[in-house]
């Protein structure tokens, strides 16, 4: 009876270990992949970027790392004027991480994508979620901006004044929403 | 002389002459003498067997073979005070002389009637004894020959327990075939509505085009087969068919209205009636709502089937189902007619939808219409559910109309009254409800040239006052008509369940309202609030939480003034101004459709109250510079529930600025968004 149970604790310290290391080699591999798409992406090779942020996509569901690499396939499919699987992504991204700093920038993509698709009622709606993402107050600045880098490396700038929205990518105007 | 005699009667001329006389002579004599004994069994016969009591004024005879009944009257009263009353000037009736004398037999080949006033007074006719009346008087009838029955200057008048009269005018003629199937044609139409009392005299709606019509109908022995039933006017045409078996009648067919039927050179009406229908309900062309749809103008009513109790007292639609413009619309509906009238009806529009995809369904709608009808006064509800779309949102909306004690008169002057107790009327519309009553209204129409021009209209609303007038120029459609309404002294706070703007307001509210629904729904006016006071009202509870000021939570004011507009695009406030010892707030405020708003505003704050807060210390060097009192001009954007604030650029702002070094400024800012915002992005 003793020896069973020796026998039991061996083999269940066996299976947590072959797991443990399991794990570890597919965080690593992750984080390998996240860090090669990275470094493609910060030499602007976009597409070979995009091959390691997709295997995270399509591979590692759970990982802290699909956040970002949904929105850069996202991004990229726009690039590559690829709207409706940019469509697809972005409004996945929007429903997945609703709270993310990306998110405005997200419904910039789709509120472009709807416009060059002439879907009025989709823009309306855009345009009201990304009013209704952010309540400011300008005290002493005609404006307030946020900026932050996409997984791209591309410059994201959100400027809210009191009757616009204003989304900037590199330092170019790509949308605006007046109200 | 003697050879003159004898010429005279031995040539064959005099009796060319006396033979005729005598015949016609001895014949009239003989009909009309037996006439005269059968006249009072005449009466009585027929009076049996229409169920009506009947008296004949005259009655003559008319070589060779016609009969004149003068002045002939058909009445039946009942004890609930309703009568039926048919005078005919003249029946003229051709029957078979020869048989009539050597057989006594009694065979019409004709009837003619002229000048047919019928007056039916409570209860109508269609009631199922009055049908089985008809069904048995057809299938008594002589079937040798078929009969013709002319009705000429036929004028039929109803009113039903009410003041106004409703006259009919027809001219028909009808075949009663000896096979007993009856055909007939003619025309019908209102010929007016008028005074039942007689008081006015003038038509309140005067003569319209008649509807012609043509019937083929057999009759069976329960009933019959109605084989062909058409109506025709210049915009509308119609083809029925259908049975009626005891007191079950069942209708099936087709109908058109609009340019499908007129003629070529008519001038087209500018809209068609879909699009009217949706301008009288007050909705925006450009807006995809709509109960029925347009095509090219055309109102198509197709696949009609509908199957109808006829009761002893009343009548039930069992159901009625139709398509206009490819849109199902079922009916039911039960009218009882004994003793109280009531009436329940319901109609929707693609009842047999699977439920979860009606409910998104643009055109379907729910409509409910409860009602009695009791000593001259109307209590009932009507209710209603649609789907409200706007350029922005679907909201599945519902109003609820609720009728006590309406009664329609007609005054001793010329016009028509329209009376009720209370209405209620509760709308809502997605998740906001609106409620609004009105109490002890009159309505007063006075008429032009047989239509309605001005209506008068005084009552209570809420707790206050609400009289003015509406120009009508058309009823419609479209309804083409501006009202102008003075309301005086009602409380502010009860006007919240209409405007979210009055929900923190408080005090006597009084102003102008003006509004019209075409082209499009627009609402507008004024209003003052004297002597009232603000309850936490959103902003100033901002501005005392922020700054410590809590005299603002409450916030007595000597005036509230502001022009109001209200239309499908947006509710807008301007020439805002709240007049208050301590401040005074004033500018615009517009809140759109989808729920943005747009705002510029003035606020002037008395030095004293700025230095009694502690979180403004710092600055009360400033405010002691300052000649006066301090003024803040803002902007105001983004969601009404979550708005946006900019400090726009003042001499005061800028004495303020140069006050406080940077940081300081970006300490405040921090401090004031954390009020503001609520919801931060992670």
């Amino acid at each position: 009876m003793v020896n069973m149970d020796k026998d039991f604790m061996k083999s269940s310290v066996i299976i947590f270990l072959i797991i443990f290391v399991f794990s570890l080699v597919g965080c690593k591999e992750e984080s390998s992949l996240y860090n090669q798409a990275m470094n493609f992406a910060s030499n602007d090779k976009r597409d070979f970027a995009y091959m390691y942020f997709n295997k995270i996509v399509t591979n590692f569901p759970e990982s802290k790392y699909f956040k970002n690499s949904l929105y850069a396939i996202a991004e990229y499919y726009f690039m590559l004027g690829d709207f409706s699987k940019a469509n697809e992504s972005f409004w996945m991204f929007i429903e997945k991480y609703p709270q993310d700093k990306n998110v405005p920038f997200a419904y910039a993509y789709l509120l472009k994508i709807a416009k060059s698709n002439k879907e009025e009622k989709t823009q309306d709606y855009i345009e009201k979620e990304v009013i209704s993402l952010k309540q400011f107050s300008l005290l002493f600045r005609e404006s307030k901006e946020f900026k932050y880098l996409s997984p791209f490396y591309r410059e994201h700038k959100i400027v809210y004044s009191i009757n616009k929205i204003e989304f900037y990518i590199d330092g170019e105007l790509f949308e605006e929403i007046l109200f | 002389m003697e050879s003159f005699l004898k010429r005279f009667f031995f040539s064959p001329f005099p009796y060319i002459i006396i033979i005729p006389i005598l015949i016609i002579s001895i014949t009239f004599s003989f009909v009309q003498g037996s006439l005269e004994k059968y006249r009072g069994k005449l009466e009585k016969d027929l009076a049996h067997y229409l169920g009506f009591m009947l008296q004949i004024r005259d009655l003559r005879y008319s070589f060779p073979d016609y009969l004149t009944l003068k002045d002939v009257s058909f009445y039946q009263t009942d004890a609930s005070g309703d009568y039926q009353h048919i005078l005919l000037k003249e029946i003229k009736l051709k029957f078979a002389v020869g048989k009539y004398i050597t057989k006594r037999g009694f065979s019409i080949k004709k009837i003619g009637f002229k000048e047919l006033d019928a007056v039916f007074i409570g209860y109508p006719v269609l009631i199922k004894e009055s049908i089985q009346k008809i069904v048995k008087l057809i299938n008594s009838l002589p079937k040798e020959e078929e009969i013709t029955i002319t009705f000429k200057d036929m004028q039929i008048s109803f009113s039903f327990r009410g003041d106004l009269m409703l006259c009919l005018a027809a001219d028909t003629q009808v075949t009663i075939g000896a096979d007993n199937v009856v055909t007939g044609s003619g025309s019908i139409g209102i010929r007016h509505v008028t005074s039942f009392k007689n008081i006015v005299n003038k038509d309140l709606i005067s003569a319209g085009e008649l509807l012609s019509f043509s019937l083929v109908t057999k009759f069976v022995r329960d009933g019959m087969l109605i084989q062909n039933l058409e109506f025709k006017k210049q915009s509308f045409s119609a083809k029925l068919w259908g049975e009626l078996h005891g007191d079950i009648l069942k209708i099936n067919g087709f109908s058109f209205l609009g340019r499908g039927v007129k003629d070529d050179h008519q001038e087209e009406s500018e809209y068609g009636l879909a699009d009217n229908i949706k301008r009288i309900a007050g909705f925006k062309m450009d807006e995809p709502f709509e109960f029925i749809t347009k095509s090219s103008g055309d109102l198509n009513i197709l696949d009609i089937s509908s199957v109808i109790k006829l009761k002893s007292q009343g009548i039930d639609i069992e159901s009625m189902d139709f398509n206009i413009n490819n849109i199902p619309y079922h009916i039911e509906a039960s009218l009882d007619l004994a003793g109280d009238y009531t009436i329940r009806a319901i109609a929707s529009s693609f009842k047999d939808e699977p439920e979860e995809k009606r409910l998104l369904n643009p055109k379907r709608f729910d409509l409910e219409i409860l009602g009695s009808l009791k000593d001259k006064k109307f209590n009932g509800k009507l209710i209603a559910d649609y789907l409200r779309i706007t350029k922005t949102k679907r909201s599945p909306s519902r109003f609820i109309l609720t009728f006590k004690n309406l009664t329609v008169g007609l005054p001793q002057s010329y016009g028509l009254d329209i009376n009720f107790e209370r209405l209620d009327l509760q709308y809502r519309v997605g998740l906001n409800p609106y409620e609004i009553f009105l109490e002890d209204f009159n309505a007063s129409f006075i008429f032009e040239r047989g239509s309605p021009k001005v209506v008068h209209v005084d009552s209570m609303i809420f707790d206050g006052h609400l009289k003015g007038e509406a120009r009508v120029e058309s009823f419609g459609p479209p309804l083409l008509a501006d009202f102008k309404f003075d309301i005086q002294d009602v409380s502010s706070d009860l006007v919240r369940s209409l405007s979210r703007y009055f929900c923190k307001v408080y005090g006597p509210l009084s102003g102008s309202l003006n509004f019209k629904v075409y082209p499009k729904f627009e609402l507008f006016g004024s209003f003052v609030i004297d002597k009232g006071y603000l309850d936490h009202l959103r902003f100033f509870t901002w501005l005392a939480d922020s700054f410590d000021l809590p005299s603002l939570y409450m916030q007595n004011f000597d005036s509230l003034k502001a022009d109001f507009l209200v239309n499908d695009e947006a509710a807008s406030l301007s020439n805002i101004n709240i007049n208050a010892s301590d401040l005074t707030l004033t500018g615009d405020f517009r809140l759109q459709e989808n729920d943005l708003v747009s705002s510029t505003l003035s606020l002037r704050l008395s030095k004293a109250l700025l230095e009694s807060s502690s979180k403004l210390k710092p600055l009360r060097g400033i405010f002691k510079k300052e000649a006066d009192d301090v003024m803040f001009d803002f902007k105001l954007s983004g969601l009404f529930d979550r708005m946006n604030f900019q400090w726009t650029e003042s001499p005061f702002k800028t004495r303020v600025r140069e006050a406080f070094p940077d940081f300081i400024e970006n300490i405040i800012e921090r401090r004031i968004e954390r009020v503001i915002e609520p919801r931060p992005v992670k």
